[in-house]
């Protein structure tokens, strides 16, 4: 299978929600600062040989040698990691002088982690150690990064990487689905089209999206390839999904895609609706048209709302059509957040209870002056 | 007659109280009443979808939406970095009232 990219949708059964994925016949996923992975196992083809193989290689002999421990009794590199919250530390006067024949980066901080450990040193000493090590460390990690990404930028890479993450997408996940019901969606044009398929897919609440988005793409904007986690966190009167990124890492990339207009539909009289309209009270439009502005001519405003508007009254009513709802605006009333009225006409600003009259809170106003369309 | 649009701005705690009864002081509330032209430059500006995306908001034309708490420093925040803030002079007005909710610690409102 060789897909531009692919969108598979679980209906029935999906991965939780920043769940890792390990468990599939050909495939293995692996972590490396806290990016995902995903590798095809042995394979006869050369050309699906791990990308990251070498460079990750080099960063687990790096961690391994630094992170063993000298003595039993030893903190740990980790510990010292966390002995410096990160910020600059001064050097201290009496520091130890720092040798000026390190032949690497690798052997300057083994001594730096030696101040940090030794307990005879003063804790300042000790904590500016830590910072030293920390700081080559973030370095060292850094560059691995680099190589890691450099390393992937072949079009023999990209094209291996594309291939894994197609197949795993299709194969991995209808495995896991084991014979349940799963949507499976490709677009060959682009990464945003194939995202934006999500939006066009009734979908149930709360189901997982798998995206696998092209190695090529994700390189450009953020040097990582990967899987990356949508949820499903409503749906619209046409059968439209709402869609949540989960993650500030598939953020960046709507973002960068291109993707505000589908967060765009997020926001919406019909997310509106489903969020609030339990509470509304219904009445017809019909009746409040009539009422309000007989013969009124609808006009449609740039958010998609119909103003049927009273030019004798000052009064008009705001129908919603993606969420069935409507308002009621007197724009003559005072104040500047009470301008909505009831179906009977009043200002419901005030309520009087126990004989007090008091202000509604703003929930409350809001919940009276919004009326779900029965028509 | 021209739709009332507000983006108000409590400029104390009592005044915040008040206003969410519907009890107005004027001078304890910075009012931008926007015109038709205003109100159509922030819109098709985008700056509301961002709001909402970012502070989980629902702002829109006819709706009222409050932006409190912690929000006001994210939304700032985003407004201060945001690529379009140049796009026109209303967004700065807008920035310049997020300012003053966050040096207020109060809140700022949306009546559309």
């Amino acid at each position: 299978m060789n897909l531009k990219h692919s969108v598979c949708i679980i209906k029935n059964k999906g991965p939780k929600i920043g769940q890792m994925i390990t468990d599939y016949t050909n495939y293995s996923s692996y972590t490396n600062n806290n990016i995902g992975y995903i590798k095809k196992n042995s394979s006869s083809s050369s050309s699906k040989v791990n990308p990251f193989q070498n460079a990750n290689q080099k960063l687990s002999d790096f961690k391994s040698e630094i992170f063993k421990p000298q003595e039993k009794k030893d903190i740990s590199f980790k510990d010292i990691l966390y002995m410096t919250d990160g910020n600059p530390v001064q050097k201290p006067a009496d520091f130890p002088q720092i040798p000026a024949n390190f032949s690497s980066e690798d052997e300057k901080m083994r001594w730096f982690i030696s101040i940090a450990k030794d307990e005879n040193q003063p804790e300042e000493i000790r904590k500016y150690a830590a910072y030293e090590v920390k700081q080559i460390y973030h370095k060292k990690i850094q560059e691995t990064n680099k190589m890691q990404i450099d390393a992937m930028k072949t079009e023999t890479n990209l094209n291996n990487i594309q291939n894994t993450a197609d197949d795993f997408t299709f194969n991995g996940f209808s495995d896991m689905v084991k014979g349940g019901e799963y949507f499976y969606k490709k677009s060959d044009n682009n990464p945003k089209e194939a995202l934006e398929a999500l939006g066009n897919i009734g979908m149930g609440f709360g189901k997982c999206v798998a995206v696998a988005i092209p190695a090529e793409q994700l390189l450009k904007v953020t040097g990582k390839a990967g899987i990356y986690l949508f949820k499903i966190i409503g749906k619209t009167k046409t059968g439209k999904s709402i869609v949540k990124y989960i993650g500030k890492e598939a953020n960046a990339i709507g973002n960068k895609l291109g993707m505000k207009a589908t967060q765009k539909k997020v926001i919406d009289g019909a997310s509106r609706a489903a969020k609030y309209g339990k509470n509304w009270p219904k009445a017809s439009l019909k009746d409040a048209i009539n009422k309000f502005a007989p013969g009124a001519k609808p006009i449609k405003t740039q958010s998609g709302k119909l103003i049927y508007k009273n030019t004798k009254t000052g009064t008009e009513v705001v129908y919603d059509t993606k969420g069935n709802y409507f308002r009621i605006k007197n724009n003559n009333l005072p104040g500047k957040n009470r301008q909505y009225i009831d179906m009977n006409g009043q200002n419901v600003t005030n309520k009087t209870i126990n004989g007090k009259q008091m202000g509604r809170p703003p929930g409350e106003y809001k919940q009276i002056t919004h009326y779900t369309n029965i028509d | 007659m021209e739709e009332k649009r507000f983006i108000t701005v409590p400029l104390t705690i009592e005044a915040k109280i008040n206003f969410d009864r519907g009890e107005e002081i004027e001078d304890q509330i910075l009012t931008w009443q926007l015109t038709e032209n205003e109100f159509n430059s922030l819109y098709n500006s985008g700056v509301f979808t961002l709001l909402n995306n970012e502070c989980e908001l629902m702002i829109d034309d006819f709706e009222s939406e409050s932006i409190e708490g912690n929000n006001i420093q994210v939304a700032l925040s985003r407004l201060q970095n945001w690529e379009n803030k140049n796009c026109c002079k209303e967004i700065e007005k807008l920035i310049n009232m997020v300012t003053t909710a966050l040096e207020k610690n109060t809140c700022i409102n949306f009546d559309f």
